[in-house]
């Protein structure tokens, strides 16, 4: 995770997560051979006001996701999460995981609408959202087994003596 | 563990406990805030709550010095660079404001750092420990 850049006055504008060991659907093939990545990039623009106005923090994948609520890399992901950065990095993991419950396909949500995509959003609902996001999330468990969690802590400069 | 470049004491109201805190001269006080939130947290002490009770939901936490007429500590500034010297022993309390309009730089930062921190540290070890994931280098909270 890296700061990218930032306002005029100092302050935080965008930042750049970087999800490792993560397995999301990169590409379906015209034979509907599902391409799996395991490393993929989003940029997080704040708004100036943040925390206020929370939705209007935009969420942009910078690598390749075939995603219902994703046109494309570079573009703005049409979701808003209406919470601070922390739930932001978590509802990314669940995106990339294709989550029913994060994604909201209407075949399962009555007022979800068809997101950017409408094509990938009918290939989820055939492929099946619950199968999807449980192959995904077995994949990820596996790969658990053997990758290490990096830890963004550093050592404490402040400790609690009692 | 090193010796502290100074321990002060630190009266969080809701706990009704003062902490004792080791400090190092390049910590800010929004590194004190980060670890008073956390070691509340795992007290069963939700101190954002409490700070939205006292002032509403636009809020943010400062560290008054008790010494100095209850002076804010600037943000962003080191501890070792504050005037006059942090003392050992010296007592501080926390307390919230109200934010009007944006935060300010440092703060905002300081925030988003400790949110993607609190992510790293808390949310995703919760979700892994939820899917019975071993979690290496996390720190694991009891």
């Amino acid at each position: 995770m890296k700061f990218v850049d930032f306002y005029q006055d100092g302050a935080v504008r965008s930042l750049r997560f970087h999800a490792l060991h993560l397995p999301g659907v990169i590409e379906v093939k015209a034979n509907k051979e599902v391409v799996i990545g395991l490393q993929h990039v989003f940029l997080i623009r704040l708004p100036r006001e943040y925390p206020q106005l929370l939705g209007k923090v935009e969420i942009i994948p910078e690598t390749d996701l075939v995603h219902p609520r994703i046109r494309a890399a570079g573009i703005k992901a049409c979701y808003t999460v209406n919470g601070e950065v922390d739930r932001v990095l978590n509802d990314i993991i669940f995106n990339v995981l294709l989550r029913p419950e994060t994604v909201q396909p209407p075949s399962l949500y009555k007022d979800a609408d068809w997101g950017l995509d409408s094509y990938k959003m009918k290939w989820y609902i055939q492929y099946g959202p619950e199968r999807m996001y449980n192959e995904l999330k077995s994949q990820w468990a596996k790969l658990h087994d053997s990758v290490p969690v990096a830890s963004s802590k550093q050592k404490r400069k402040v400790y609690i003596v009692e | 563990m090193n010796e502290p470049w100074k321990e002060i004491l630190i009266d969080v109201e809701p706990r009704g406990k003062e902490f004792r805190l080791g400090i190092d001269g390049d910590a800010v006080a929004g590194d004190i805030i980060e670890i008073l939130i956390e070691r509340c947290s795992e007290e069963g002490i939700d101190l954002k709550k409490w700070a939205k009770s006292q002032v509403g939901s636009e809020y943010q936490f400062v560290l008054l010095r008790k010494s100095e007429g209850n002076s804010i500590l600037p943000p962003g500034m080191l501890l070792e660079d504050i005037e006059p010297e942090i003392e050992t022993g010296e007592r501080f309390k926390l307390s919230t404001q109200a934010v009007v309009g944006a935060l300010p730089a440092t703060i905002l930062n300081r925030r988003v750092e400790s949110l993607v921190d609190e992510f790293f540290n808390s949310s995703l070890a919760d979700l892994y420990a939820r899917e019975g994931w071993v979690v290496h280098d996390v720190e694991k909270k009891n």
